[in-house]
């Protein structure tokens, strides 16, 4: 069994008996062969303007950032051969690489960069999602042809963080865009190692070997093109026809196996598993804490306690993820070590906690009520998919808190609902899954900015502004001070401050810290991975056996 | 004659106009805004908002919008999906042939196998064959689709390997889904057969003929089948619509891309222009495979023509 | 007029009865079903789900929602049917489906049943531009493929368990309809119906009343043979995630949680699934024996 766990960065602890990783390969590459690569969600597009930023991961094939980090979120040139901000972070200058030439023959140089960041902010191409990386963003001068300077009108320390993000830094060819607009979604032109091909709609991208690449990162063993001739992306939304597809030998490389392929396959000696730990927020919920009975810390607390996430991470997951006990996962970079110790298993207290508030099973029915209104709280769910255990997750809650006297109604909404469902205030309880590389994910989700509104769609499921608005104020211009941070020290110690309130506020549940998986045949070797835990096959190559 | 078919043509005219307008009432009645939707995950301004809600057309009235979405499909136009930003024909016409080829496969394995025990059970009726076929039928009508296809798939192609698990474009790949998805509707076919062939040995004329002598495989092959072919005929316009119903299932068990999954995808991810243009093509090939069936009849029957 | 017919006794019998009970109908019905080996195989295996519906709280072993550490455990001497990802009972969960099943499938005929009778008596009764309507009304709804007009409706209205009978419901209420109104067209020249209209009485309601019991033999076997029908349509809702809301124990819901363990636990989905397809095999088998013995023209 080989399994290889990724260290992330900054984190000791947790994954410190990680493998070392990448000195294993010794084996000579061999040139040519077709890599098949299966994931489960189809591309919506795979230009860095216009994609959906959750639904566009095949486009990292075809683009080169101007930075790419690795799984330990170490920055490494790709497009840029360095870069520096000035003392405030509000001017970032980039020294762009020379002799990259687009793969439509034009070449890359700082026209390129100032065009593509110009592009993100034309309201035409609505809503990109550098626009929310960038905010503040005023403008690219353009100091010679190698180099640039990104200006913002405030702090942007964040922004050396977002440098990597390939929705962000992804440079697509200039002259591309001029000719075929929005429809660089469907036949991407850019500067990566591969070239775009084919998109068969429901099936497959196909990918040919850029022979002209030589400007890659040195995150990879080789700057040079890829040694496979092509690569096919499978978008294959079934997990167990995924994990079958490697079986079958018809997939030399998929993302996200089923948790029981991982305990299957994890200890076949024919396949490597790869497990990334997430970091951000992954699986949680938040409370509305707006509404009764959420609006009290008590039930909120309870609610934490009673919870059993071991059981959940046995059940749900196989035991093939993590129990979560903070709202940042471990291995992100601004994590607070103390958060933890917050939240534990304790049903009995979590029981003393709600009597204490005054709640009691006044009619033997098991709930508690207050005043006479049983605790009932509307918990919902997205992402119906096949393979996606979410409901198993939420009965597992739904009876742990029955267990405490809180009733669970689950309601199961499609992926796309989430915005809905949260602009209406109906929820109590709201999942997301939100596994972002830096503690920024924190603004996205507690930042009152981000409450949704008519208009205005956000992430701020929370309103904790309406509750608690001293303490949403004081959160608001953590998480602000914190994104605007010159240096990343004082951005850990905004973020750690901004966690704390969070956490003895107790406004989420964290429930599971996963891992980005990938399970290939053990005739793969050199796929490298980035921050975001996407697969990169520059210096892949299939050894013959 | 061709007054019939004029006749027969003309009457689903109104019926396809209902269809449209069912499909594009229901869809609109799906709760949520699209244009949430569209922008799920992503930043974005009542500006923003407003424009995408201008550019899908969703600030005019409902009839208005209904009147431009059927002219544009006269245009062959199904306007641009929501989720992946293509135009709907292009993704529809590019899995129709999946859907299509399955939905075929299976019509075969449904004449074949169905139509040939049906026979064999009618002519050898109360024998142990008969039992055994009228047995295998009940249960075979009786499986979930979705159930039946999962267990296909994880013995015969998973455990045994005899299949692809991965549905390509081969023949080989269509060969399990299309024996799963036949074989149930080859055993309602079966039962129906039975029926229909027993109804007409009875009838006086093959009675007849037997007592004239004409041997007894004769008389099934020619007066039998031929008188049973209009009910069996008929049955398979019906069948249509249960083996488009079934594809749904079919590919969805077998992650196989087609119309059925893109349904199912367009419902999960409200993406309406999809749905809409999924659920009308569905409805117009149903409409077309019993207007041509209905012709075909009359021409066998001309007596129906008269009815 | 209509009063004196409404002060008349109603069906006064014009012949006495004869003392000695002759053969009627219902004995030539019951022994022709009884002599219909299926026919009883069907009401055992129907009689006997309906038996476990009722009592399924005495007879499941535990609580079909009560989870325990027995994660995934095959079946066994404490878990007939095993026990599923969250160490619930999978007996007791398919016991409890059996409730849910049926409850959906007969909930749903009913519907169809209901618009298919009213659709079908209004087309049959006014004839003309109505009947035209209500034949292309019926002709739309047949144009969809059942499930994916089932898909919808359950998408428009939310997943729970009403919406999915209507949802079932409204794709099989053509069959009922087209049933209702060609009877209705064969009774409308008959005796009785001319006679009743030529004294005032031709409300539809008065046609409703004597061509409903007509058409009754029929319709109980349609109704027979739909609900497997719906059973079937149900659980695949369900098994696209469109049914029942977690932790109802629908069947196809059961089968499409399972599947996701397919390989490592067979057993979600064997159990399941072979209690939806005896309750429709029973539900085919009634019906078919029931249209033998009530349908005279399919004697043998």
């Amino acid at each position: 069994m080989v399994v290889k766990k990724m260290a992330l960065g900054l984190l000791a602890g947790t994954f410190a008996l990680s493998l070392p990783v990448m000195a294993q390969e010794a084996a000579t590459p061999v040139e040519g062969g077709i890599v098949r690569f299966a994931f489960a969600e189809e591309s919506r597009g795979m230009d860095p303007v216009t994609a959906h930023r959750r639904f566009s991961e095949a486009a990292i094939h075809v683009h080169d950032s101007l930075v790419v980090q690795d799984t330990s979120n170490a920055p490494h040139g790709a497009l840029a051969e360095s870069w520096e901000a000035n003392a405030d972070a509000s001017q970032y200058t980039v020294k762009l690489k020379t002799g990259v030439i687009f793969h439509d023959g034009t070449p890359f140089n700082a026209a390129s960069v100032k065009a593509h960041f110009d592009r993100l902010f034309d309201p035409a191409n609505c809503c990109s999602n550098g626009t929310q990386y960038m905010a503040g963003y005023t403008g690219t001068d353009i100091v010679d042809d190698q180099t640039v300077v990104i200006k913002f009108d405030k702090p942007m320390g964040t922004f050396a963080h977002y440098i990597g993000m390939l929705d962000v830094t992804a440079i697509p060819s200039n002259a591309a865009w001029d000719a075929i607009g929005k429809d660089m979604n469907l036949r991407p032109v850019g500067a990566g190692p591969f070239k775009f091909v084919e998109w068969v709609p429901q099936s497959h991208v196909r990918f040919e070997r850029n022979a002209d690449y030589n400007w890659g990162s040195d995150l990879f063993d080789h700057p040079g093109a890829p040694y496979i001739d092509a690569l096919e992306v499978k978008f294959i939304a079934d997990q167990a026809t995924r994990t079958a597809c490697l079986e079958a030998g018809d997939c030399d490389i998929i993302k996200d196996p089923g948790f029981a392929a991982q305990v299957r396959l994890g200890s076949n000696p024919d396949y490597e598993m790869v497990k990334i730990p997430q970091t951000g927020m992954p699986y949680s919920f938040v409370f509305n804490t707006a509404k009764w009975p959420t609006d009290q810390v008590a039930v909120r607390k309870a609610i934490n306690l009673a919870i059993d996430r071991e059981k959940i991470n046995m059940a749900a997951y196989l035991g093939q993820r993590e129990p979560l006990y903070s709202t940042l996962a471990p291995a992100t970079p601004e994590f607070w070590p103390e958060a933890p110790s917050l939240i534990y298993f304790a049903p009995d207290e979590a029981k003393a906690l709600l009597a204490e508030a005054g709640f009691a099973d006044t009619n033997g029915d098991g709930i508690v009520e207050e005043g006479g209104n049983p605790v009932a709280i509307d918990l919902f769910i997205f992402g119906n998919r096949e393979g996606n255990p979410s409901v198993i997750v939420a009965e597992s809650i739904q009876s742990d808190l029955a267990a405490v006297g809180i009733r669970v109604n689950i309601n199961v909404r499609p992926w796309d609902d989430q915005s809905v469902v949260a602009m209406n205030e109906g929820h109590h309880m709201i999942n997301f899954d939100m596994p972002l590389p830096t503690a920024s994910v924190l603004g996205v989700m507690f930042n009152s900015r981000e409450t949704p509104r008519e208009g205005r769609y956000g992430m701020g499921f929370t309103y904790f502004q309406k509750a608690s608005p001293d303490n949403s104020t004081e959160l608001d211009a953590l998480l602000d001070a914190g994104d605007n941070a010159a240096t990343f020290e004082e951005r850990k110690e905004k973020f750690i401050a901004a966690q704390k309130i969070i956490g003895e506020n107790y406004l989420g549940v964290p429930i599971s810290a996963g891992f980005t998986t990938y399970i290939m045949t053990n005739r793969l070797e050199g796929v490298k991975y980035n921050n975001a835990g996407h697969a990169m096959f520059n210096d892949a190559f299939l050894s013959a056996q | 004659m061709t007054a019939y078919i004029l006749r027969r043509l003309l009457r689903s005219v109104p019926v396809v106009v209902l269809v449209s307008i069912l499909v594009f009432s229901m869809v609109e009645m799906l709760p949520g805004d699209p244009v949430l939707h569209m922008f799920a995950g992503q930043y974005m301004t009542a500006e923003n908002m407003a424009t995408a809600r201008e550019t899908l057309g969703l600030d005019q009235p409902a009839p208005v919008r209904y009147l431009q979405w059927v002219t544009r499909v006269f245009q062959g136009d199904f306007g641009t999906s929501i989720v992946s930003k293509r135009p709907v024909a292009d993704m529809v016409l590019s899995v129709l042939p999946r859907t299509l080829e399955l939905a075929m496969a299976a019509m075969f394995v449904t004449i074949v196998v169905g139509i040939a025990l049906g026979v064999i059970a009618a002519i050898r009726q109360n024998s142990w064959i008969d039992t055994l076929v009228m047995v295998v039928a009940s249960i075979g009508v009786a499986m979930p689709l979705f159930w039946s296809g999962l267990l296909a798939l994880l013995y015969f192609s998973v455990q045994l390997r005899w299949f692809p698990v991965s549905q390509g474009a081969s023949f080989h790949s269509l060969v399990l889904p299309a024996v799963v998805l036949g074989l149930q509707s080859a055993c309602m076919v079966a039962r129906l057969t039975r029926s229909s062939v027993l109804q007409v040995l009875r009838e006086d004329y093959i009675t007849t003929a037997r007592a004239k002598g004409v041997l007894e495989n004769r008389v099934v092959a020619i007066h039998a089948l031929r008188n049973a072919f209009i009910p069996v005929f008929t049955l398979i316009g019906v069948q249509t619509s249960w083996l488009l119903g079934g594809t749904v299932i079919t590919e969805t068990v077998f992650a196989r891309p087609g119309l059925g999954t893109m349904a199912v995808d367009a419902i999960r991810q409200m993406d309406f222009p999809v749905l809409q243009a999924i659920v009308l093509i569905a409805a117009l090939i149903y409409t077309s495979v019993n207007l041509v069936v209905d012709i075909v009849n009359a021409l066998v029957d001309p007596r129906i023509a008269y009815d | 007029m209509t009063e004196e017919i409404s002060q008349a006794p109603p069906a006064a019998p014009l012949v006495p009865a004869p003392e000695r009970r002759r053969t009627t109908e219902f004995d030539i019905v019951r022994r022709n079903f009884l002599r219909n080996k299926g026919a009883i195989i069907g009401l055992v295996i129907i009689s006997f789900l309906v038996f476990v519906a009722v009592f399924a709280d005495v007879l499941a072993p535990y609580d079909p929602i009560a989870q325990t550490r027995a994660f995934l455990s095959p079946p066994n001497g404490t878990h007939w049917f095993g026990t599923d990802v969250l160490g619930r009972d999978m007996l007791s969960r398919v016991i409890h489906g059996t409730r849910i099943s049926m409850a959906v499938g007969i909930g749903a005929v009913l519907i169809a049943l209901v618009i298919g009778m009213a659709v079908g008596l209004l087309g049959g009764y006014f004839g003309g531009r109505i009947d035209a309507a209500v034949v292309m009304l019926i002709d739309t709804f047949m144009s969809f493929p059942g499930l994916l007009l089932a898909m919808v409706i359950a998408a428009m209205f939310g997943t729970s368990l009403p919406v999915v009978m209507l949802a079932v419901g409204l794709g099989e209420f053509t069959l009922f309809a087209r049933l209702v109104r060609s009877a209705v067209y064969a009774e409308r020249a008959r005796d009785y119906v001319l006679a009743s209209r030529s004294i005032g009485a031709g409300s539809f309601f008065i046609m409703a009343r004597h061509v409903v019991p007509n058409i009754m033999p029929s319709i109980i076997v349609l109704v027979t043979l739909s609900i497997g029908n719906a059973i079937l349509s149900a659980a695949a809702l369900g098994f696209l995630g469109l049914g029942a809301q977690p932790p109802i124990p629908e069947w196809g819901n059961l089968v499409n949680v399972g599947r996701d363990y397919i390989q490592m636990a067979p057993w979600l989905i064997w159990f399941p699934g072979i209690a939806i397809m005896l309750t429709v095999l029973g539900a085919n088998l009634l019906g078919d024996g029931l249209r033998d013995a009530l349908d005279p023209k399919l004697r043998r």
